[in-house]
């Protein structure tokens, strides 16, 4: 991967060119921003690299608990899926944003545009998936519903919260 | 009933244009087969043994007139002429083809139906009575509850790509009809004591190769916790199911291994941070549910209506056929899709269309699916039963056999199945060719047979209290008996008769279960009752006699 250009990825809507580099559990660590494996990060830390430039990785299946302490620090979380069937990065991303995780969520792997609105509605804002994929069909992705029926960790009214709107009941809560 | 607001109706349009993008990547080669899978999945596609497979949603069984003359409508445009009403209140099409799959979508979309989540891994259809809001056993209507769980489980972003399917079902009488005890979570309204409504939640029932019944994971649940707990429920389960085996896969499985307190804790523990959240329901969401399910204007003149004598065959019907109603002067009718010339729960365009206009005329302009294939048309004055009938009976849709042998339900098996061992199509018309003695079913009385084409158990079998199992033995088919398994109210799995039998033995094998009850049975003892009585010890001798 080191050497050639940019990765195009999807982040808050636009692609851009990654300005990160994601390091695999043998690579040497490069310079610069990068996504470790999370059992490398206090390596890559007593090497010199500054914690605000050192993003992690996990499978999908991690815990949520393996990062406490860590959600206020993280500047990038990367959620691997393994294959396109296997949906604990789901679960797992909408955990982290519930407990207040505010830096960049990342999906990498396994998935494609058919499966980008339900990771945007998980809390993803960053999309880096397996192979080669074109960026600007992952964007279209996005917009395959305008409403949705269930609160989740995007900021989108569910349309329970339309009708009570329009009905002039409370919501929730 | 339900009907769609401009927010559902913009939901399914979009869902329409999604999968018709979907379907145009596929057949360009821009979407492998490993990847449009799961998408056609998603929306009730599969591909069988002869064409596509469509399974359209119907929401706990519940249709307009309109709705059922657009399927009707359906198969006669993109099929070949008739539908098949599942044992999940949904209706199935052996014959479309994939590339105008769009377009029934579209067509379905124009009445407010849809195929979403309908297969996959992900919450399928909540299914629920067929007597929902008109039994005179009913604590509460569990249409509202359904339809909010409905909604929250449509597009669920999280929860689309579970370790397995998963299934919910909704019961709110005195009496399970709606098979709660075999569902990932099964839903039952109950009183507290202090005359509070709330569900009482079970988890982990389930048929299949594992049959497991459901064990309570939660004695009383507020009602405006409804939403909250199912999802902590569905993290738990996606979080945690195995993905390694996909007949490890169900929460079944999941909760056997931790067992149930361990399984509880991790559900209250995700809980604790939902409950207040947005998904909490407030009174005024779950007034403007009910309001969907009103009763609709019943007739107070109707408590004087009388039934009119009309000949045996009329009151057999009325007796077999029709059930109590919580109004004065009106009848739930069950309208029989199992008259023998079809496999059970086909019903041709035609009929649909002639139990539209039934409908219509006679009940409000609704019909109800139910989970033993049948229809129902649920509000029916007492005084207009004998011309219902009679138009009924004009359409062969009258066989006066709801609750009995004939009535036995069955699945697609091998005629239609790719994952099917033995047929049961045919064998069903065989059973019900042979027992098509009216006064000798009526004699046998209340009885359910269910009959699934292999271990994956989509005609129930391990419920029927007689259940029957096609095996495949060196390439041949072969059927498995059990006997006394109850799907409702003291739900248990029937118990193995004893080898299998080859197909050509299967009629006779029946006929003999049937002699040894009517032997035994004491007084107006049901059939399930003699069998728990006595055990299956002596229907073994008799059907294995020969052998010995
Ligand atoms: S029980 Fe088996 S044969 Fe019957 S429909 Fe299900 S998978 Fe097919």
């Amino acid at each position: 991967m080191s050497g050639v250009g940019a990765m195009r990825i999807v982040r808050d809507g636009r692609v851009i060119d990654d300005p990160w580099r994601t390091v695999g559990a043998e690579d040497v660590l490069p310079g610069g921003a990068i996504i470790v494996p999370l059992e490398r990060r206090a390596e890559a830390l007593g090497s010199g690299h500054g914690a605000d430039a050192l993003g992690v990785m996990l499978p999908g299946s991690a815990d949520a608990s393996l990062l406490d302490g860590l959600l206020g620090t993280l500047p990038l979380v990367a959620i691997h899926f393994e294959g396109a069937g296997d949906g604990r990065g789901y679960s797992l991303a909408r955990t982290l944003r519930e407990q207040g995780f505010a830096g960049e969520l990342r999906a990498c792997g396994a998935f494609g545009r058919d499966q980008m609105f339900y990771l945007a509605r998980c809390g993803f804002n960053a999309f880096a998936p397996d192979g080669d994929v074109d960026p600007a069909a992952l964007l279209a992705g996005l917009d395959d519903f305008s409403l949705v029926y269930q609160p989740a960790a995007d900021q989108r009214d569910p349309i329970g919260a339309l009708r009570a709107a329009r009905a002039g009941f409370p919501l929730a809560r | 009933m339900y009907i769609y607001d401009d927010y559902d109706q913009r939901i399914v349009d979009e869902r329409v244009r999604q999968f018709r993008d979907q379907t145009r990547r596929y057949l360009a080669g821009e979407l492998s087969e490993e990847a449009f899978r799961p998408l056609r999945l998603m929306n009730g596609l599969y591909l069988q043994r002869h064409a596509p497979m469509l399974r359209v949603a119907i929401p706990y069984g519940l249709l307009s007139a309109r709705q059922l003359r657009m399927l009707a409508r359906i198969a006669r445009t993109y099929d070949r002429g008739y539908g098949h009403f599942s044992t999940r209140q949904n209706i199935q099409y052996n014959w479309p083809e994939l590339a105008r799959v769009p377009d029934i979508l579209a067509d379905l979309a124009t009445v407010g139906m849809h195929a979403i989540q309908t297969s996959g891994n992900c919450v399928r259809n909540i299914s629920s009575d067929a007597l929902a809001g008109v039994a005179p056993d009913e604590i509460d209507d569990p249409r509202p509850w359904c339809e909010l769980l409905r909604q929250w489980s449509t597009l669920h972003p999280e929860f689309s790509y579970l370790p397995r399917k998963f299934k919910i079902a909704v019961s709110g009488a005195e009496q399970d009809r709606a098979a709660t005890a075999f569902h990932d979570i099964g839903l039952r309204l109950v009183r507290g004591a202090d005359g509070r409504l709330g569900f009482r939640v079970l988890v982990g029932g389930g048929q299949g190769r594992t049959p497991r019944v459901g064990v309570v994971l939660r004695e009383f649940l507020e009602t405006r916790d409804l939403l909250s707990y199912t999802e902590a429920i569905l993290r738990v389960y996606n979080r945690f199911g195995r993905r390694d085996n996909k007949y490890k896969a169900r929460i079944k499985i999941l909760v056997g291994a931790l067992g149930i307190e361990e399984f509880s804790r991790l559900v209250e523990q995700e809980w604790a941070a939902k409950r207040d959240s947005a998904l909490a329901l407030t009174p005024q969401a779950i007034a403007a549910m009910r309001a969907h399910f009103a009763p609709p204007a019943y007739d107070p003149a109707a408590a004087a209506d009388t039934l009119p004598t009309a000949g045996p065959a009329f009151a057999r019907w009325v007796e077999r056929n029709t059930r109590a109603h919580r109004v004065a002067g009106y009848r739930a009718v069950f309208v029989s899709l199992k008259g023998g010339r079809r496999a059970p729960g086909d019903a041709s365009a035609e009929e649909m269309d002639l139990v539209a206009a039934l409908a219509e005329r006679f009940s409000f302009g609704e019909v109800r699916v139910t989970h033993d294939q049948n229809l129902v048309l649920a509000d029916v004055r007492v005084g207009k039963l004998h011309a219902l009938w009679q138009a009924l009976a004009g359409g062969g849709l009258a066989t006066p056999n709801i609750g009995l042998v004939t009535d036995m339900i069955c699945c697609p098996g091998l005629d239609f199945c790719s994952l099917a061992n033995a047929a049961s199509i045919p064998v069903a018309l065989a059973i019900q060719a042979r027992f098509d003695d009216l006064d000798y079913l009526h004699d046998i009385g209340e009885l359910e047979l269910k009959m699934s084409g292999c271990m994956n158990a989509c005609g129930h079998h391990h419920v029927g209290h007689i259940g029957i199992l096609g095996v495949d033995k060196n390439g041949a088919e072969f059927y498995q008996f059990t006997l006394g398994g109850v799907a409702g109210d003291g739900a248990r799995l029937g118990e193995r008769l004893g080898p299998a039998v080859p197909r050509a033995e299967v009629v006779e094998t029946l006929a003999h279960i049937l002699e040894v009850y009517l032997a035994e049975r004491l007084a107006d003892e049901r059939f399930i009752d003699t069998v728990q009585r006595i055990g299956v010890a002596p229907f073994k001798e008799r059907v294995y006699a020969r052998a010995a």
